[in-house]
């Protein structure tokens, strides 16, 4: 008697648990208004039945990619991080785009001017665009995205795209013209990050952050909040036939280990990022690919000048001499990187290449001595507390300790960090010396907030307390300067000035890892390094 | 009995005034500013002063303060700082995943922990507890990320038995919950052997079994019940744990529940989210230990409340 209703506790629970996941499977696939359902790409021997919806196409090619982290927010006037500008890019479209070297081409803008004293942009649009919910890209549509991000009050990240604007003018249908307060060289590479949203989407703002219009190759059809994303082809755009799969799915999967499982297992065409330190499982995978490229992310040391020993040059170069770059990027970057011979990543136009500060221990050491500190000295080191960081500040620490500088390493959780690194002041701030990265795709952007004297914190991130008024110079004319010559010409000095003055431990530029199954055709990692350019993405 | 559950329920209120309080206060004494991290590191300061502005951070504590809770009472839970989404949008769709997991796993462990407890306790000092007590060190000593990582290596790559996680198929749950579960069925198996040791000594068991009724009857219908206090404690407070989500295993396995949105909202001091989930976990410990305290009672008359 007793065993019948152990039997049925054991038959009930197993009865609970296949009725709650069979819950899972369907709630998995809501659908939002419109649009049909489409589904990702499962493992082959696994696909749920009855949970399948027609796909727009009769060919199926649903691309998976698994990514490390959920997406924020498709607002694209909000939007801040680069992950999600996966996902953005290819629903939305801005007046101009990056090519593969980063030039700046025109993209819903067929051509664009600028008026010789730089204060006037001009941009003649394409005609007959359409956003996917139908309503037509005009000259007054791009004005009101303008007028909605230059709003304070919306507080949204595209605000500073149009800092230094004063007057957007409608000069016909589609011609519309921006005039400007200053020069700004910047500009039209903030615009490409300006990307536009359809009017009737933008009257319901509330909405905007999960019912994204654009008028890119892709449009939304569903977000299963922290699961998984899905976009389809649109077959309304201008070069619909050049789109090559008909779904994507993005999964959102926290976990490096998971990520390359699935890849393995195919349950992921695709994954970003994919982890160095586990090349080896896709380089044995003959049905993998690997695609390593350099990004513009710059990885080094800040040293606060205005404390000693760090305002001596010959003490900052010392440590320059002191480190192994090549060992650096062996040991804490797995081998994917390059050396760092600037303030800004080789990818941009405007880098300019210098001798690099040789490993040279007796060197270093000389100079130590020749600023006073024979026998090294005592500092902190900060850093996130991501492993590689943390490995990447036991690193320094070892070869520093080579020439008698003692260091004590500090990783700080980011939260933390980012307090006492910008909300302090001159006087007030206890940093000493900072491991961390920036990145940058434009020369402005790149050396502007972290190394012009007006920028320490908490007003910018110079957190070298730099002060040299010639590279300030140099900064501001540069960003005034029309032509690309002028410009490489002010941005070239600006560089030799940091490298000269060793402002930062210049450790290493990032590269950027991808891997896919080799049935992907033409994904690739963005022109900037971060995040997935998925434009032209195909299945074979 | 009816009088001593409305007695709890009402202390609940006072209770839950002080955790709203605290939790609202501790959260903004940790360094860290919203503004600047959702801004950015290349943001400028007038950029992330306006996003302070916007986020409603100027305006004084108190203010805040009563906002909050103007809006728990009403039902909103505000909006996120991070993603300017209703936080009751974030929560919802968070915990189907969470309270699947959490049955599941408790499921396995309740029935795998007792068998084991049972078994340990009637041949106790015999094999059969040798075993079942290594069992059970092995489950609390294994760490669930290694676990979890392994259970994935040999049945989603290797064997292509199971996905790799995700929420599409009720597969997805199977290795998850036995990672979660294992710690739970070690604590269940260690508590039930011990309380049924204690119990199999008391003279009314000898009395059953001098009546006639076969070692099963014995141990299921006298002995089990009297030796659930201890397991109940155990099932009760896993439980809340449990149904605060578990960051590493939904790390681990994508799935979206409530753990790595608690994470994700302190990285980013996202404090509309953070409040709410631990208002919410708060309730739901208290409401446990309510049902586990009423439980009580009905396993065992002799402990009743009047």
């Amino acid at each position: 008697m007793k065993m019948k209703h152990i039997t049925a506790l054991v038959l009930a629970s197993a009865l609970v648990l296949a009725g709650c996941g069979g819950n899972a499977g369907q709630t998995a696939t809501q659908t939002s208004a419109g649009g049909p359902a489409a589904e990702g790409t499962q493992a082959p021997s696994d696909a749920p039945a009855g949970t399948g919806a027609a796909t727009d196409s009769g060919n199926g090619r649903n691309l998976v990619i698994a990514v490390n982290n959920n997406f924020i927010t498709l607002d694209t006037h909000a939007s801040r991080d680069s992950l999600t500008n996966s996902v953005n890019e290819i629903m939305y479209e801005s007046l101009v785009r990056y090519d593969d070297d980063l030039n700046l081409v025109p993209n819903l803008a067929e051509r664009y001017e600028i008026s010789d004293d730089a204060l006037v942009y001009t941009f003649k649009l394409k005609e007959g665009i359409t956003f996917h919910d139908g309503e037509l890209l005009t000259a007054e549509v791009v004005k009101a995205n303008i007028d909605r991000v230059m709003n304070p009050d919306k507080a949204l990240r595209q605000a500073r795209t149009f800092s230094y604007a004063e007057e957007i003018n409608i000069l016909d249908d589609y011609t519309l013209e921006v005039k400007l307060r200053q020069p700004y060289m910047a500009f039209l590479s903030r615009l490409e990050a300006f990307r536009i949203i359809s009017p009737a989407a933008l009257e319901n703002e509330d909405k905007l952050p999960k019912n994204p219009v654009g008028t890119g190759q892709f449009r939304f059809v569903e977000w299963v909040e922290g699961d998984h994303m899905t976009v389809e082809k649109n077959p309304d755009w201008r070069n619909a036939d050049q789109i090559q799969v008909d779904t994507i799915t993005f999964k959102f999967v926290p976990e490096n280990g998971t990520r390359v499982a699935m890849l393995e297992t195919g349950e992921a065409d695709i994954i970003y990022p994919m982890p160095n330190e586990m090349v080896s499982k896709i380089e044995a995978n003959s049905d993998l690919v690997l695609e390593v490229r350099d990004s513009t992310v710059c990885r080094y040391v800040t040293m606060n000048q205005n404390v000693e020993p760090f305002d001596d040059v010959r003490v900052r170069q010392a440590l320059n001499y002191a480190i192994d770059k090549d060992a650096f990027i062996a040991v804490v970057k797995g081998g994917y990187g390059n050396k760092l011979n600037s303030a800004m990543s080789p990818v941009l136009p405007y880098y300019v290449e210098h001798e690099e500060y040789a490993y040279n221990i007796e060197k270093a050491k000389e100079l130590l001595t020749e600023a006073g500190y024979p026998d090294g000295f005592e500092a902190t080191i900060w850093g996130n507390t991501e492993s590689e960081t943390v490995r990447g500040m036991n690193f320094i620490e070892q070869q520093l300790s080579l020439i008698g500088v003692k260091l004590n390493v500090m990783p700080l959780e980011e939260g933390t960090l980012s307090t006492k690194v910008y909300d302090t002041t001159p006087e007030t701030t206890e940093l000493q010396m900072w491991y961390v990265s920036w990145s940058a795709m434009d020369p402005d952007n790149a050396i502007r907030s972290t190394f012009h004297s007006e920028m320490y914190p908490p007003t910018g991130a110079n957190t070298n307390y730099y002060k040299n008024l010639t590279l300030d110079e140099a900064i501001n004319n540069g960003n005034a300067s029309t032509a690309f010559e002028q410009q490489y010409q002010y941005y070239k000095i600006a560089q030799d000035e940091i490298w000269n003055d060793a402002v930062w431990v210049f450790m290493g530029v990032d590269q950027s890892l991808l891997a896919m199954n080799s049935r992907v055709t033409g994904a690739k990692l963005s022109s900037s390094g971060s995040g997935v350019d998925l434009k032209e993405v195909g299945l074979k | 009995m009816g009088r001593y559950l409305i007695k709890r329920l009402l202390e609940t209120i006072p209770l839950l005034i002080v955790v709203s309080f605290v939790v609202f206060l501790f959260i903004r004494l940790i360094p860290g500013d919203p503004a600047r991290l959702v801004a950015g590191v290349d943001a400028t300061i007038e950029e992330v002063e306006l996003l302070r502005e916007y986020m409603g951070l100027n305006k004084p504590i108190l203010i805040q303060y009563v906002d909050y809770i103007k809006g728990i009472l009403t039902g909103d839970l505000g909006t996120s700082l991070k993603t300017g989404d209703a936080v009751a949008n974030m929560l919802l769709p968070r915990y189907k995943p969470t309270i699947l997991l959490a049955f599941s796993s408790m499921g396995w462990a309740l029935i795998i922990g007792l068998t084991i407890g049972i078994f340990s306790a009637v041949f106790r000092g015999r094999w059969p507890d040798y075993i079942g007590m290594l069992v059970a060190v092995i489950g609390i000593s294994l760490p669930s990320f290694w676990t979890g990582l392994m259970l994935m290596q040999l049945f989603s790559v290797n064997l292509r038995w199971l996905p790799t996680g995700g929420l599409e198929t009720w597969k997805s749950f199977i290795m998850p919950s036995i990672t979660l579960g294992a710690g739970i069925m070690a604590m269940i198996a260690r508590f039930s052997r011990s309380e049924m040791i204690e119990t199999l000594r008391n003279d009314y068991i000898r009395t059953a079994r001098a009546k006639g009724l076969n070692e099963f009857e014995v141990i299921t219908r006298h002995a089990l019940r009297n030796s659930m206090v201890q397991v109940m404690t155990v099932i009760g407070l896993q439980f809340g744990f449990l149904l605060g989500g578990s960051v590493v295993v939904e790390s681990v396995f994508s799935l979206p529940g409530l753990g790595r949105l608690l994470i994700d909202s302190i990285n980013f001091r996202d404090y509309t989210v953070i409040q709410a989930e631990l208002m919410i976990f708060s309730f739901q410990f208290i409401m446990i230990n309510l049902i586990v305290d009423v439980l009580y009672g009905v396993m065992n008359p002799k402990i009743r409340y009047d």
